[in-house]
Formats: structure tokens, C-alpha cells, sequence
């Protein structure tokens, strides 16, 4: 075996066997932070439902057995079954998806949202909010060289574009559902991430995953479109992660 | 440092900590010192972060700034006795490949360094070269040495004309 084939196996072996301390700190608190978010956000959805129980109760032409307005429910759909995917693959998604999101799945902003739940009446009150179609989808591929020039990790850059050096990557929106999917290496569509989105004020989409690697993990993104294309910036740029920025900014072209 | 700035701080060093310590530890075969070092090197970060965040990659910067040290730490235990190095043994074996880490602990602190970030990162020589703070053509040099030399410790062919 060439000594370069050799060595490129070694130090990949001896890098991933090597998990830092501190890292497993870092995330031991992450997840803390992120239970303690959920807490919050559980108890500000109680505290919203019970001021619209009182308030639907003093409001005239409440009577006994009619139906309260529901609290908006950021929680992620239970029981939903997720597709077979390489976990790995997803995990890196969905930390790209995490990293990329500091926006909480519950923000009180207005929104157009939608959900996994399958009632479509719920979140699509407001129609000032600017929304995308959700008929078709959008393509772009993804390259290496990019992913690289960008300081994704090239492992990560490896793993996911494989060898061609090009990932073809589609996006969708669809019955209040978001799907982001690959063409494996037999060229059948993959779906990596999926969960319900929501459109904010000011051309900002927040996708919140309920898919089982990162669930409530929730991402937001600027867009705006050219012609039936969409182009997908960050919010704040500063918190944009490399991989989420190879992966989603930029132009999505418009697939019927 | 303002609450925000401090959220913006602790994403890079999140996003920074798990890739830059292993890099480190390829060069320094040393958990605790891997570690160490890219503490030390985010904490450059945040002493300098008013300056730093301005950069277009604060990440690529901590990256650097640890890999310097790193070779300084290489450079300062070459010049120990053999005593003083046998006093401290670096255990190998717990690794799944001690014959690599074996062989790379063989190369000069920059050669080591190089291979690393060509090998493992699959860093271009022009990055290597700005890391390390040398031309692209010395770069290209302490890669035919190294390769030259892990050759003849693993005895395996060279390629010379590979990427």
C-alpha cells in the first residue's frame, strides 16, 4: 500500500478513536441549556394557554362546551416514523441545522407556520407574512471544493459528497413540511432532514426538525427569490456555521 | 464583553474545540496536552476576540494559533535529553494505529506538522503554508521528507507525483 494511502488511514483512526474531555463537557452543557430551554418554552405554551382560557371565558359569546382557541405547540410531532437513513449523515445535518439556529422553536415573533400534525388551519392565520410556494421544490448541488473553501472539516466534506466531488441536494416544502434530501450513491432520493416550518416577518423561513436525530432543533434563514429560484441567506451571519452555510446559502433553483 | 458577544464566543469555541484538539493531538500524541493547547489557543481568542471577531474566520485563526503551539511544544521536547524523554513516555499502543503515531512522532515538529494538516485535513499547501508561516515551496519540501522518511519506518512505496 502507498505510504499517503497508509497514513490518511492511520491518522483517521488514531483522530476518531481521541474524543476530547472538553468536548463532552461542551455538549453535557449544551444539552442542559437545551432542556432548560424546552422547560421554558413548555411553561410560556401553559402560561399562553391558560391567558387564552381566561381570556376566551370573559370574552362575550363564550358559552361552556365551545372549543378555546389552542396555544401555539412548538413541541415535535410524537410517534412520527422516521425513514431508515445513515444516522451519521443525519447527525451532521442536523448539527448544521443546530449550530446554524439560536432561534427558538417557540418564538413568540408572528409567523405563517405549519405542521406535521396535518391540521392545516393552524399557523396559517396570518397572510401579511410572505411565504414561498409549496408546489415543485428547488435543486442545487453542493461541491466539495466549496465545502472545503468554506472550512468544513474535510472529513465531513468526504463523508457527505463522497467521490465525485458534487452533492446534489433538493429541498421541499410540502403540506407544512419541509424535506431536504440527497441522491444516495445509487442515485435514490434520500431524505436527510424533515420537520415543519414556518415563515416569520421580514422573508425569514425557520425549519424546526422532528426527525430523530436532532428533534425541535430549528434553524432559521433569510430568503428571497429571483424569478421562481430561491436564494437562502443567514439571519445572523456571524452565527453561521461553514456546514450549514455550504449547505443551504445560496441559490436554490426552482423544479416543478 | 457584551452578552452577545459572549454567545457569538462560546458558538466558536464550541465549533472549534473537537476539530482543533484532535488535529493537535495527531502532532502531539497527548490527550491532556491536546487539549491544553487548544484551550490556550481559545483563550487567545477570547482575550483578542474584539479583534479576532472581526476577522472573516475566527475559527481558521484558533486553528492556527493552536498548531503554532503545538509546533513550539514539538520544538521544545526535541530539545529535551533522552532522559528527560524517557522519564515521560508517551503511550502509543491505546491508539488503533500506534504504528502510524509511532512513525509520525519520528518526523521533525513542522514535517509533522505539514502531514497532519495535508493527510488528515486535507489542507491545500497554500493553507499549510499560512498556518505554518512558510512558503508553499518548504511546505512541499517537509511533505517529500516526511513521506520519504514515513516510508522507510512503515515500509511502504512513495508516490511522489500524488497530490
Amino acid at each position: 500500500m502507498p505510504v499517503e494511502d497508509r497514513l490518511r488511514q492511520g491518522l483517521e483512526a488514531n483522530a476518531t478513536s481521541f474524543s476530547p474531555q472538553g468536548e463532552s463537557r461542551l455538549r453535557q452543557v449544551h444539552r442542559q441549556r437545551r432542556r432548560h430551554n424546552a422547560a421554558l418554552a413548555a411553561s410560556l405554551g401553559v402560561a399562553a394557554a391558560l391567558l387564552a382560557a381566561v381570556a376566551v371565558q370573559v370574552a362575550p359569546g363564550w358559552s361552556p362546551g365551545s372549543t378555546p382557541p389552542a396555544a401555539d405547540d412548538c413541541s415535535p410531532v410524537r410517534g412520527h416514523t422516521a425513514p431508515k437513513e445513515d444516522t451519521m449523515d443525519k447527525r451532521t445535518i442536523a448539527a448544521a441545522v443546530t449550530v446554524a439556529a439560536l432561534a427558538s422553536a417557540c418564538d413568540p415573533a408572528g409567523g405563517t407556520s405549519h405542521n406535521l400534525t396535518g391540521d392545516p388551519e393552524r399557523g396559517a392565520s396570518s397572510t401579511t407574512v410572505p411565504t414561498l410556494p409549496e408546489h415543485g421544490g428547488w435543486v442545487r448541488e453542493v461541491t466539495a471544493k466549496r465545502g472545503r473553501a468554506l472550512g468544513v472539516p474535510a472529513r465531513t466534506v468526504r463523508r457527505l459528497v463522497g467521490d465525485d466531488g458534487v452533492l446534489p441536494l433538493g429541498f421541499k416544502l410540502h403540506q407544512g413540511t419541509f424535506t431536504i434530501w440527497t441522491n444516495d450513491d445509487d442515485f435514490e432520493a434520500t431524505a436527510w432532514d424533515f420537520g415543519n416550518y414556518r415563515f416569520k416577518r421580514g422573508h425569514v423561513l425557520v425549519l424546526t426538525t422532528v426527525s430523530d436525530t436532532c428533534p425541535s432543533c430549528a434553524t432559521s434563514l433569510a430568503w428571497h427569490t429571483i424569478g421562481n429560484d430561491v436564494v437562502f441567506d443567514s439571519v445572523d451571519r456571524t452565527r453561521y456555521d461553514a456546514l450549514a452555510e455550504w449547505l443551504w446559502q445560496g441559490r436554490w433553483q426552482h423544479q416543478e | 464583553m457584551r452578552a452577545a458577544e459572549q454567545r457569538e464566543y462560546d458558538w466558536y469555541f464550541r465549533a472549534s474545540f473537537g476539530p482543533v484538539s484532535r488535529t493537535v493531538f495527531l502532532m502531539v500524541h497527548d490527550r491532556e496536552l491536546a487539549e491544553d493547547i487548544t484551550q490556550e489557543a481559545l483563550y487567545r481568542m477570547l482575550r483578542h476576540w474584539r479583534t479576532v471577531s472581526g476577522y472573516e474566520r475566527p475559527e481558521a485563526w484558533v486553528r492556527r494559533v493552536a498548531i503554532r503551539i503545538a509546533v513550539r511544544e514539538l520544538q521544545r521536547r526535541a530539545a529535551r535529553t533522552d532522559k528527560e524523554r524517557l522519564a515521560q513516555p508517551t503511550a502509543y499502543d491505546d491508539l488503533p494505529d500506534p504504528d502510524i503515531a509511532r512513525a509520525v512522532a519520528e518526523l521533525a515538529p513542522m514535517q509533522r506538522a505539514a502531514v497532519v494538516l495535508f493527510y488528515w485535513e486535507d489542507r491545500p499547501v497554500h493553507d499549510i503554508a499560512e498556518v505554518l508561516s512558510v512558503s508553499e515551496s518548504t511546505v512541499k519540501q517537509h511533505l517529500f521528507r516526511a513521506r520519504h522518511r514515513l516510508a522507510m519506518l512503515l515500509g511502504g512505496e512513495v508516490n511522489d507525483h500524488a497530490r
